[in-house]
């Protein structure tokens, strides 16, 4: 029996004699497993598997903001590939994944294998690295609305001081591009604010590329690539046949979330340029939400947003499918 | 030998923990009981407000029946800066003590309010009183309260409704909405700039303006208009150039969409040759707040807006303030129009507070409540009626502010030549007419340009 007296657990203590058959049960791995994850699980369905199936729901029915509804099956689905303004929006977001993930997995495979190495304030470098990554993308993306502001652009007043856009705006290349004696129109041109919101992107991802490879290529073992370069490898086919094929299901998972999360952005467009101009910059999220909330069509903004999963499916599925190729 | 005597057991740590947990939840949600005041979207700066024209006007008189009452109000965040902290200090010294009623008063940047909305309707609970844009009382009309006994007061009130507001607010002579007033736009200029390239007086009519146009960029002074995705600006531009082309939207029956004519052509290519040689070409990516930056940092010499550049030129003090004045609308073939943005309050079905709701609207609408706020804007809003235009204040204050006193006259609304409707909330909300100019200045013949705006409206107007 226990003798102790001074702490809460003492008062909660049970002496064996009493104890309860609830007591057996907690004991028990199995039904203490699913009690603590009983919360994350509520959690989850609450936050995730409840909207989800609502959505579905709206995106089969004509609900409209304080409108309740009815089912009116695939209609929304049917109805948004016919818009020429959908059919923009699906070529922008294939077109802003593609450009923007090809670009991350470059610069941060580049960063990753500079990290790799030794040198002066590695530690320092590593950690700045990631500031990117880690301040709040709203915020973020605001200072670059700033920076890329028609009137008050640092770039652009950087081009005005040194002569170069008024050079360029009388150059045929330049005007061919659209730039003008005030600068580029980084967020007043379609081609622009495509290429300034895949820029953004690209700031923003390419440390979590850069960290995460890098924690690949720290399990590589240095006797591999030694007796590589015994063996007369040049740096290029030591990364090609031994960095490569033993970094990849590093490099399989970060694409794979890289591609979900960017397919599916939203605060970046919506801060810098709200799908504009001229919707050339729209993407699902951002479509869905405009319609959604200021046309007030729910359901169509429901069926805007589930048309992610298909092609999130199909891209997700091939990806792992090229991967496993690679690794064998 | 100690056994479990000293050490902690999984056990001990399980009952702790859950018990703590338990303790901690109880105390989180008895404790909820008040909802927790909303927080206004952003700090309000101490702004140096100009003084009223008019002398303290008597507290309007409010009836004392809303003891107890909690009122939660929604309005946009006004360009004027002043203009909410002033009007929070009316409802908390003059509505708040007179009524016993508690208003939390929310400012939310115009463009968050639909979404708040949304949020609110959809759950069931928020704002009692809604402040509404455009044509929005259509987006909402299920979930909004008849507040046509409020509205007859207040056309009493004003000497009538304008036009532009009365076919925003109402369906079927029913009010969704009550009618708050208009905030008229007009093209802010700089005067001297002006005259150095030969205009006296504003540009009358679409060719003037677009000559003047041309000159003042050539001294690196272009007019300045958005056309990006933004609820006020681009709109206000747009709809009017077309209709004073003699585009329209739809036929009258509401149904037929009109908008590919020779017309809505005209004032396309207009706009794609003026754009190239008078504009700031940037704007097709601008939002509202864009073009107010750059005529403030004097880098337009025109540009269409509310009163609210002059405005702040005025109140913070800029030593071209006094250069700048107000233009209305060129003209064109088929007539001068504006669109303005109207104003209106709703009342959400879902408000527990209906009657509490209608009585704040009242107050807030009552001449010795409104005069003051409209006073402090000199002209930035301007009352649902007529009856303000006879009011001294456009005489004796900035001459800039004269174009505005009667400027809601030339109002029409959306959706022209059809009925106020759904379609039109839509095609504006969607940006369509916006984009189909937007897309020809960035290149597109305006010709294809227009059918793709025929090619989006017809889907939206055959399902109203």
């Amino acid at each position: 029996m226990s003798t102790r007296t001074d702490t809460v657990a003492t008062a909660l203590v049970l002496p064996a004699s009493r104890r309860r058959p609830w007591n057996d049960l907690l004991e028990r791995e199995g039904t203490l497993g699913y009690l603590l994850m009983a919360p994350a699980l509520l959690v989850l369905i609450i936050f995730l598997a409840y909207p989800f199936v609502l959505g579905i729901w709206f995106s089969l029915s004509s609900a409209k903001i304080g409108v309740p509804g009815v089912f009116i099956g695939l209609t929304h689905f049917v109805e948004q590939l016919q818009t020429s303004i959908f059919q923009q929006v699906i070529r922008n977001t294939l077109v802003y994944t593609a450009a923007a993930t090809v670009f991350k997995l470059t610069l941060g495979m580049a960063l990753a294998l500079l990290m790799n190495q030794v040198f002066p304030f590695k530690n320092l470098v590593r950690a700045g690295l990631l500031l990117p990554w880690i301040i709040p993308t709203a915020l973020s993306t605001l200072a670059w609305l700033w920076m890329l502001d028609n009137s008050f652009s640092i770039v652009n007043w950087f081009l005005r001081e040194t002569g170069l856009a008024a050079a360029l705006a009388q150059s045929d290349f330049g005007r061919a591009l659209k730039i003008n004696i005030r600068g580029i129109p980084w967020l007043g041109d379609s081609m622009w604010a495509m290429m300034a919101v895949i820029w953004v992107n690209i700031w923003r991802g390419t440390p979590f590329y850069a960290i995460a490879l890098l924690a690949g290529l720290q399990t590589i073992s240095q006797e591999l690539y030694e007796a590589a370069a015994i063996d007369g490898a040049n740096s290029w086919h030591r990364f090609r046949h031994i960095t490569l094929p033993l970094i990849m299901p590093v490099l399989t998972v970060v694409v794979l979330f890289s591609v979900i999360w960017t397919f599916a952005d939203f605060q970046l467009v919506h801060v810098l340029t709200r799908g504009g101009p001229t919707n050339s910059t729209h993407l699902f999220a951002t479509y869905a939400y405009q319609v959604g909330m200021t046309v007030g069509d729910l359901g169509a903004g429901a069926a805007i947003s589930l048309f992610m999963f298909p092609f999130l499916l199909v891209m997700v599925v091939g990806l792992l499918v090229w991967m496993r190729r690679e690794t064998e | 030998m100690s056994t479990t005597s000293d050490s902690l057991t999984r056990r001990d740590f399980l009952k702790v923990a859950v018990s703590g947990a338990g303790v901690m939840l109880l105390a989180a949600c008895g404790g909820a009981t008040a909802p927790a005041p909303a927080p206004t979207a952003a700090p309000a700066k101490p702004a140096e407000a100009p003084k009223p024209a008019a002398p303290a006007a008597p507290a309007a008189k409010a009836p004392v029946t809303l003891k107890g009452t909690a009122l939660h109000v929604a309005q946009w965040q006004s360009f004027i800066k002043a203009a909410d902290p002033f009007f929070a200090d009316q409802v908390s010294k003059e509505f708040e003590p007179q009524t016993g009623a508690k208003v939390t008063l929310e400012t939310v940047d115009f463009n968050q309010l639909q979404p708040k909305y949304a949020a609110a309707i959809q759950s069931g609970s928020g704002p009692d009183v809604i402040q509404l844009f455009h044509f929005w009382p259509f987006i909402y009309a299920d979930s909004l309260v008849d507040v046509s006994d409020v509205t007859a007061e207040v056309e009493k009130a004003w000497g009538g409704i304008y036009e532009q507001l009365k076919t925003s607010t109402s369906r079927g002579g029913k009010y969704l909405a009550v009618p708050f007033g208009i905030v008229g736009n007009a093209f802010a200029y700089r005067e001297s700039w002006l005259k150095e390239v030969g205009y006296e007086k504003f540009p009358d009519d679409w060719t003037e303006f677009a000559d003047a146009g041309k000159k003042l960029k050539a001294k690196s002074r272009p007019i300045g208009q958005s056309l990006g995705h933004s609820i006020g600006d681009p709109v206000t531009f747009v709809y009017p150039l077309m209709w004073s082309f003699g585009g329209k939207e739809v036929e009258k029956d509401g149904k037929t969409v009109a908008i590919n004519s020779k017309e809505t052509v005209e004032s396309v290519k207009w706009l794609v040759s003026a754009w190239r040689d008078a504009f700031d070409e940037g704007g097709v990516g601008w939002d509202d707040s864009a073009n107010n930056r750059a005529f403030l940092g004097q880098q337009l010499s025109i540009s269409l807006n509310g009163a609210s550049i002059f405005w702040a030129a005025r109140n913070d003090k800029a030593p071209f303030w006094e250069d700048i004045n107000h233009g209305i609308m060129p003209k064109g073939p088929a007539g001068r129009f504006h669109w303005h943005v109207a104003f209106s309050h709703g009342i959400p079905k879902y408000s527990k507070n209906q009657e509490a709701a209608k009585e704040f609207i009242r107050w807030m609408m009552s001449e010795p409540a409104f005069d003051p706020w409209i006073k402090l804007q000199e002209g930035y809003t301007v009352p649902p009626g007529p009856k303000f235009e006879d009011n001294p204040m456009w005489t004796t204050g900035p001459k800039a502010y004269l174009p505005y006193k009667d400027i809601a006259k030339y109002g029409r609304a959306l959706g022209y030549e059809g009925p106020a409707s759904l379609a039109a909330a839509e095609v504006q909300a969607k940006y369509i007419v916006v984009d189909m100019y937007a897309r020809a200045v960035q290149g597109e013949a305006p010709e294809a340009a227009v059918r793709w705006a025929e090619d989006e409206m017809k889907p939206i107007y055959a399902k109203a």
